[in-house]
């Protein structure tokens, strides 16, 4: 019985050191989607000069997932509904979004609309292609970091495991 | 959408104080002007009124609200959903065209380059022009536009505020839908300048009829020519002719067999006859019917508009007054 429970244990510790490696790894595809949405919406206002309203809703067509749910109702609440300015309703839905990114990741995206009114294009779009850029960088880190994180988060748990089976024999 | 909802939609939510004011006086609500440091001011039924803070409708003036240069640059974005960009072309024209059909009239500092605006910055001064729609404002006139069931060429000539323009839209509903004294027809709208079709990202706003298409944003000329090309319409509707080229895609048109519906500013018809270049198009009788609007005040005082018809010959056929 109790071997039983020792290795009821280690296996619970062992299976949340690889959920939060596997977290860690849709966190990169989850900013992938996020820069994903950034260059659709960069296109769609390079090539069409759509409104970003406009450029969010044909952006959420694009994309799948709860982005697309987030996207749409941004953009049905800016061209539907009274008053809040793009830059609230964009903040506001943003944080309320379940998707999983690092907290500085998500800050950035967030803030993407917190410059808007520009005459040309361009601007709008080297506004967005910035944050772009940003991002990535992170991703390039995250990238970097995968192989020894995930490593790292699945035998410090199987480790703090066996840690607490010695602390109870 | 509700019309109210449409303006009420243009203004951020620190401007909710005008919400009840747009809503309580929508159906006579012409204009909405807004000037930096003046007052904000509704033009409803010709009549001039202010909104003070509360969001009452007010003619005193020192009551008025005063809009201030960072009020009116959030108004404006907001209109622009924040995308000045997608609207720089209309910008440099100094309108462009919202949910609804309303127009949206902008000024400010003129950036040039080589005679031709590229930019304009600063901007100062917004009027906001509500669209009226008035159906069935030209079922009376239908009779005298058709002979033998074929549509006859057709000019509106008013003065600027007559209502040539939501005259022709009816009329050009009323050929496209079809009517007891034709069939419908294919029509198509060059509306150079948004205000017939009122169209929003392509889409007509104001209801042109079943039968047509619309050029929008596309210079009378060139749109003529593109649409015998491309749409082969029975009938082409034309809003403002002026320029002499608009006159010669017209013939052109005309020559190809293609109707012709359009307004001219004018006085009456003899502005028409002596104006060198539409006298020119008329000699050539490219029109055969020739509706005259305008307006006058009757016995009671009240203002009245005047519609007189005229055929090919200029001779009088019909005429009408509506309050």
């Amino acid at each position: 019985m109790i071997w039983i429970g020792r290795s009821i244990v280690i296996m619970a510790c062992v299976i949340l050191g690889w959920n939060m490696s596997y977290e860690y790894e849709m966190a990169i595809i989850n900013i992938r989607q996020l820069m994903q949405i950034l260059e659709y919406m960069m296109n769609h206002i390079q090539t069409e000069k759509d409104t970003i309203p406009d450029a969010i809703k044909k952006t959420s067509r694009q994309i799948k997932g709860e982005m697309s749910n987030v996207l749409e109702k941004i953009a049905e609440e800016i061209l539907y509904e009274h008053g809040d300015s793009l830059c609230a309703i964009w903040k506001e839905q943003m944080s309320d979004t379940l998707i999983k990114v690092p907290k500085d990741m998500m800050e950035i995206f967030v803030n993407v609309f917190d410059h808007v009114g520009y005459y040309d294009s361009k601007e709008q779009v080297s506004r967005l292609s910035q944050v772009h850029m940003e991002m990535e960088k992170h991703l390039e880190t995250l990238e970097k970091q995968k192989n020894d994180k995930c490593r790292l988060l699945k035998s410090m748990w199987m480790l703090g495991g066996i840690f607490v089976v010695i602390l109870l024999w | 959408m509700k019309k109210a909802e449409q303006i009420q939609i243009l203004f951020p939510t620190h401007f909710q104080f005008l919400y009840d004011a747009v809503e309580s006086v929508i159906d006579g609500l012409q204009e909405i002007r807004i000037r930096v440091n003046c007052p904000l001011i509704f033009v409803v039924q010709k009549n001039e009124y202010f909104i003070d803070v509360r969001g009452n409708i007010t003619s005193d003036f020192q009551k008025a609200f005063i809009m201030k240069k960072a009020d009116l640059e959030s108004v404006f974005n907001h209109i622009c959903q924040y995308s000045p960009y997608a609207y720089d072309n209309q910008i440099c024209q100094g309108y462009f065209t919202v949910a609804g059909g309303h127009r949206i009239g902008v000024c400010g500092q003129v950036v040039l380059d080589s005679q031709t605006i590229t930019l304009m910055k600063q901007i100062c001064f917004i009027n906001i022009r509500v669209s009226h729609e008035i159906r069935g404002i030209g079922d009376s006139l239908m009779p005298f536009l058709y002979q033998n069931g074929g549509f006859e060429n057709t000019l509106i000539i008013s003065p600027p505020g007559g209502g040539k323009t939501t005259l022709l839209r009816d009329l050009a509903k009323n050929i496209s839908d079809g009517n007891r004294y034709a069939k419908g027809k294919q029509i198509c709208i060059i509306d150079e300048r948004s205000e017939v079709a009122g169209c929003y990202m392509g889409v007509p706003q104001n209801d042109v009829g079943m039968r047509t298409d619309v050029l929008d944003g596309c210079p009378k000329a060139i749109g003529m020519m593109m649409a015998i090309r491309a749409m082969g319409p029975e009938v082409i509707v034309v809003d403002e002719l002026g320029l002499e080229k608009d006159f010669k895609a017209l013939e052109l048109a005309s020559v190809c067999g293609i109707k012709i519906l359009a307004t001219a500013h004018g006085k009456g018809l003899e502005d028409i006859l002596t104006d060198c270049n539409q006298n020119n198009e008329i000699e050539r009788k490219v029109f055969e019917r020739f509706i005259v609007l305008s307006w006058k005040k009757n016995m009671q005082g009240e203002k009245v508009q005047e519609w007189k018809i005229y055929d090919k010959q200029k001779k009088l056929i019909a005429e009408e007054e509506r309050i």
